[in-house]
């Protein structure tokens, strides 16, 4: 499966560089909080990379687990040891379609509402995901922010019960990315 | 004074020694590698050709190490905070990609002076001209496909 999902990521990217209809980022934002209101249990990543093909709406995600930033060291360890297992896991990616493509004009300045369709692998586990996502096209400039819950207990993701109550079971993902056309 | 009372308070003070030790070490800051001494020196080049013969043994390697990595900077991304630097490995499809670290208000409570330092280095790094030849030093994250070998956390590495 993870080889499928790898395969997939990379012959997109792979197109890259052929069509003016590509648009990339390597500095794009995950924000991830589980925490419950007890503690601060949150985190950023911001070294995301993302390529968006706005003629066929496919999208993709690669994120390194390790970067990750909390603010706090021991949690920081605490998740990529005992709860991501970044060690032998070091990736999660996503891989999905603009579903209402023909409602977004990426050629006219505006907020557009879209909705994305598609696999989210994190820990070895592979879900398909449907979320709502904003699509902002500003002076030729595509942003593109989406919000959305995971139930950790999907992808295999333990939390001890010593941790039960300042650890929320749905973690918040927030992901905030501008994407800058891709120069052939 | 009595053998018993000297036992107590030993025992007190270290249980209180303890106490702070436990404390500290759970409200520990991650460390900014900018005061960290490198713990692998290598060219951007040498790292890219690591992580792409073999990703596996790489990430066993480099991750989570404080590396100093010299190469030609290829590229300088900003966004409305943060600046990521790109360092050419001579090699098409290969990069390094830097991220400098830059502090908001609570990651200024959280670091102190560590912080000003941070911001100073990722100010430089906005300023960096392609072609220029540098040095940094970051917390090896991992590879991506679209960015090559990702170092966090980064700054000058002036040793």
């Amino acid at each position: 499966m993870k080889k499928i999902a790898l395969f997939g990521l990379m012959a997109l990217l792979l197109n890259v560089g052929f069509s003016q209809d590509k648009y990339f980022t390597k500095t794009g934002k995950i924000f991830f909080d589980a925490g419950t209101g007890i503690e601060d249990i949150s985190a950023t990543n911001k070294s995301t990379t993302s390529v968006l093909d706005i003629k066929t709406g496919q999208l993709a995600f690669e994120t390194l687990i390790k970067g990750f930033e909390f603010k706090n060291q021991l949690m920081q360890d605490h998740f990529n040891e005992n709860y991501m297992e970044s060690e032998k896991l070091p990736k999660a990616t996503f891989k999905g379609t603009i579903d209402n493509l023909s409602k977004i004009n990426f050629k006219k300045d505006g907020s557009y509402p879209a909705t994305v369709t598609g696999k989210l692998e994190m820990h070895g586990v592979t879900k398909d995901v449907t979320t709502k996502a904003t699509i902002k096209v500003t002076k030729g400039e595509i942003s593109a922010i989406c919000s959305f819950d995971v139930n950790l207990a999907d992808y295999k993701i333990n939390i001890p019960s010593i941790a039960k109550e300042k650890l929320s079971s749905n973690a918040k993902i927030k992901v905030d990315c501008t994407y800058a056309a891709l120069k052939k | 004074m009595k053998k018993w009372k000297i036992i107590l308070f030993s025992f007190l003070g270290i249980l209180g020694i303890l106490g702070l030790v436990i404390a500290y070490l759970l409200n520990k800051e991650p460390d900014l590698p900018t005061n960290l001494p490198a713990e692998i020196t290598i060219t951007a080049k040498e790292l890219c050709t690591a992580f792409s013969e073999n990703e596996n043994a790489s990430n066993k390697k480099y991750n989570d190490k404080i590396i100093s990595v010299t190469g030609i900077v290829k590229e300088v991304l900003k966004d409305e905070k943060n600046t990521t630097i790109t360092l050419d490995a001579e090699d098409k499809m290969n990069i390094v990609s830097c991220s400098f670290f830059s502090c908001s208000e609570t990651d200024k409570k959280t670091f102190g002076e560590n912080c000003d330092l941070a911001d100073q280095e990722n100010e430089k790094a906005s300023s960096l001209k392609i072609g220029e030849k540098v040095t940094i030093k970051g917390k090896c994250t991992g590879y991506l496909m679209l960015s090559g070998v990702v170092l966090n956390l980064c700054c000058f590495d002036k040793k």
